[in-house]
């Protein structure tokens, strides 16, 4: 089965007064129709950037420098801005971690949801109210007729992140990439809210791309995981073999990380270390990794297969794996 | 056990908006601590559980009720009579470089209590700060630096430290833990279980954050929109919680590991406005067991397994206990059993 979507060696740079800043250094991932892939990486990694590079949304100063972004056989970065506009919404489709950030504070939700189901298909004012209906039905809004004439103010956080939602599902989208769904919402109402997108998005067979900075979520509600740092993957993996064995140092220290945040038994901890980043003409990790030797110093190391779809970005991952050496 | 160290009787906190409506942060809630005991107020956003904490540090004054701290009623005293009981009730906040002055070294921040507290000499009180910091594990180079030198971690023991220099009862911490990084949190943690074990210590200690709670507390009260639904030992809770709230808050805690099983055990819709409530069971519109009667009158707290007060009328059919207090075995319909730890 061709990739819905095939990023390949992906750069992004931030340009200041002082030079440009590396964020995207060579990103590549596939997903296939109907697959989830988790994004995990702590802040500053280049999640948040990925989605929005696929999207098409980057604007000086930032700047991609290379790559390629296969969505259905076709570049997206080789399209116009006219030709992007009839995929985005459509065809792929993005939710932010602020929603009410992102909802017009003077339009009604019923307006700015009826807005973005003209956007894509012909119909009348009336028919993409009565749409807007049915989807604020789908996910979940109680008296939806009413809400349609409320302002995003009037909506609780987890309600906005429905709207988004909705909006996200309007055109029943190949791909859906979710930039932390959850963020800033209540607990029962964050499980309320991934269990709302995994089925909708499993009606749809639409693919997603989550990006999160919670292990547990990508643990549930995903079938692979990529794991980024200082905007590189550096291991990707189905979540069964990443959660029993995951071989980069980076992700090995995030998974302890969070077990013992998650942990009741006392006396479990894992500092994370400085945030530091390697130059460019050794392994980005050296900074803080403790199996770091001179070979990591030397050359950036490729992002190598392991074993069948699992694939890691350290040259000692071999050893690793082997339980030659602990990390 | 004798009396308890602190007792909160149906204490209520309206906050008005305006001359006809009030948020009711907290509606007729009553616990109590005993000596050497964690007890954790646990809810998400609204549900009144700092409200509630700030009541027992006189930080406001509640609209009724009474909270009764050393078998006195601290509602009833003067600001002058509490001064001299704040020695013995402390506070940790959730934003540790927001609560410390960035203008005073740490060596000055940990001496202030002392000196209001007035019973030691100043080379005593020197000796105590330097006691202090070590038993927070933060290095005596510390003392010199301010607060903005230091790590939110470290932040967070200097709070610490400063809520233990007088040598309290009771500590009242607020997501003491919330603000920190995840790799830090359990450090912090696991200090705070030690000092409790150490010096005898009572706290209560008021999360959203359910493993944190699991790894300090003895005892938990569920808190929702102002009330609590359920209390019991946390073990307890966790290996079986009986209100539908305390079973959707802890289904929602997602393991880092695709090997446990998920409780499908959920809630629908949004957590009603606490300005108005809905005049049956407030969790009545989310509730999988919601049927006619739990909208009419609000649940009264019930004791259906010893030590466990839940305020749900559905709660003892939908666990599958029987009056006489026997448990029947959980069939698939049951809380889904954790493995638990030794020490909760």
């Amino acid at each position: 089965m061709p990739a819905l979507l095939e990023v390949r060696d992906l750069r992004v740079e931030y340009h200041r007064a002082s030079g440009p800043v590396v964020v995207l250094n060579g990103v590549g991932l596939t997903l296939q129709p109907g697959e989830s892939l988790g994004v995990v990486g702590e802040s500053g990694a280049g999640k948040s950037v990925l989605a929005r590079t696929i999207l098409g949304l980057l604007q000086p100063p930032w700047r991609i420098v290379g790559g390629s972004i296969i969505f259905q056989g076709q570049d997206l970065l080789q399209r116009s801005e006219r030709e992007l506009a009839r995929i985005r919404g459509r065809e792929i489709a993005l939710t932010t971690p602020e929603p009410r950030k992102h909802l017009n504070p003077v339009r009604t939700i019923g307006d700015s949801l009826a807005d973005v189901v003209q956007a894509h298909s012909r119909v009348s004012r009336r028919e993409a109210y009565a749409r807007a209906v049915a989807l604020l039905t789908a996910v979940g809004i109680p008296d939806p007729g009413l809400r349609l004439k409320s302002y995003p103010h009037e909506l609780s956080g987890g309600m906005c992140q429905r709207v988004i939602i909705a909006m996200g599902l309007a055109h029943s989208p190949k791909l859906l990439l979710a930039d932390e769904p959850t963020a800033g919402l209540d607990v029962t109402i964050s499980r309320q809210i991934l269990d709302l997108m995994h089925e909708l998005v499993n009606g749809f067979s639409s693919s997603l791309l989550l990006v999160s900075r919670d292990l547990g979520v990508v643990a549930h509600y995903c079938q692979r995981v990529a794991v980024m740092y200082a905007g590189q993957i550096v291991e990707v993996a189905d979540v069964p073999t990443f959660f029993a064995k995951a071989t980069h140092p980076y992700s090995r220290r995030l998974l302890r990380a969070a077990a013992a945040a998650r942990d009741e038994r006392r006396g479990v901890s894992a500092a994370m270390g400085e945030r530091a980043i390697g130059g460019d003409t050794e392994c980005a990790y050296v900074p803080r990794c403790p199996l770091a030797v001179e070979a990591c110093r030397q050359q950036r190391p490729a992002l190598e297969p392991l074993r069948d779809g699992h694939r890691v970005r350290c040259i000692r991952a071999a050893e690793i794996a082997s339980g030659a050496v602990e990390v | 056990m004798g009396e308890p160290l602190l007792e909160v009787r149906h204490l209520v906190k309206y906050f008005p908006v305006d001359r006809h409506r009030a948020v009711k942060a907290v509606n007729d809630v009553s616990f109590h601590i005993d000596r050497g005991e964690a007890l954790a107020l646990v809810g998400e956003s609204g549900s009144g559980k700092t409200t509630a904490g700030r009541c027992v540090l006189r930080l406001i004054d509640p609209t009724s009720g009474t909270i009764i701290f050393q078998g006195r009623d601290i509602t009833a005293m003067s600001q002058a009579e509490f001064r001299a009981l704040r020695p013995h009730i402390q506070m940790v906040f959730q934003e540790p470089f927001d609560s410390l002055n960035p203008r005073m070294p740490i060596g000055a921040i940990l001496d202030e209590p002392l000196m209001l507290a007035n019973r030691l000499t100043p080379a005593q009180r020197q000796r105590r700060v330097r006691e202090l910091v070590e038993m927070v594990r933060l290095g005596p180079s510390c003392l010199r630096k301010y607060p903005h030198q230091l790590s939110g971690g470290e932040q967070q023991r200097v709070g610490i430290a400063r809520a233990i220099a007088t040598q309290p009862d009771l500590i009242v911490l607020d997501e003491p833990t919330s603000a920190l990084d995840v790799s830090v949190r359990a450090e912090i943690l696991d200090l705070l279980t030690d000092l409790q074990q150490q010096l005898g210590l009572a706290y209560l200690f008021i999360s959203h954050d359910l493993t944190a709670v699991r790894r300090v507390c003895q005892r938990v009260a569920i808190m929702y929109l102002g009330k609590i639904v359920e209390v019991g030992r946390a073990e307890e809770i966790f290996a079986r919680p009986l209100h539908p709230y305390s079973r959707a808050l802890l289904s929602s805690v997602l393991y880092p590991d695709p090997n446990v099983k998920l409780d499908r055990f959920l809630l629908k819709g949004e957590i009603p406005s606490p300005i108005n409530l809905p005049s049956g069971c407030h969790l009545y519109a989310r509730c999988p067991w919601a049927r006619p009667m739990c909208n009419q009158a609000y649940p009264p707290l019930e004791e259906l397994l010893p030590g466990r007060p839940v305020a749900c009328f559905r709660a003892r059919e939908e666990n599958g206990l029987v009056a006489d207090l026997q448990l029947t075995p959980a069939g698939e319909s049951g809380p889904a059993a954790r493995p638990l730890g030794d020490d909760c």
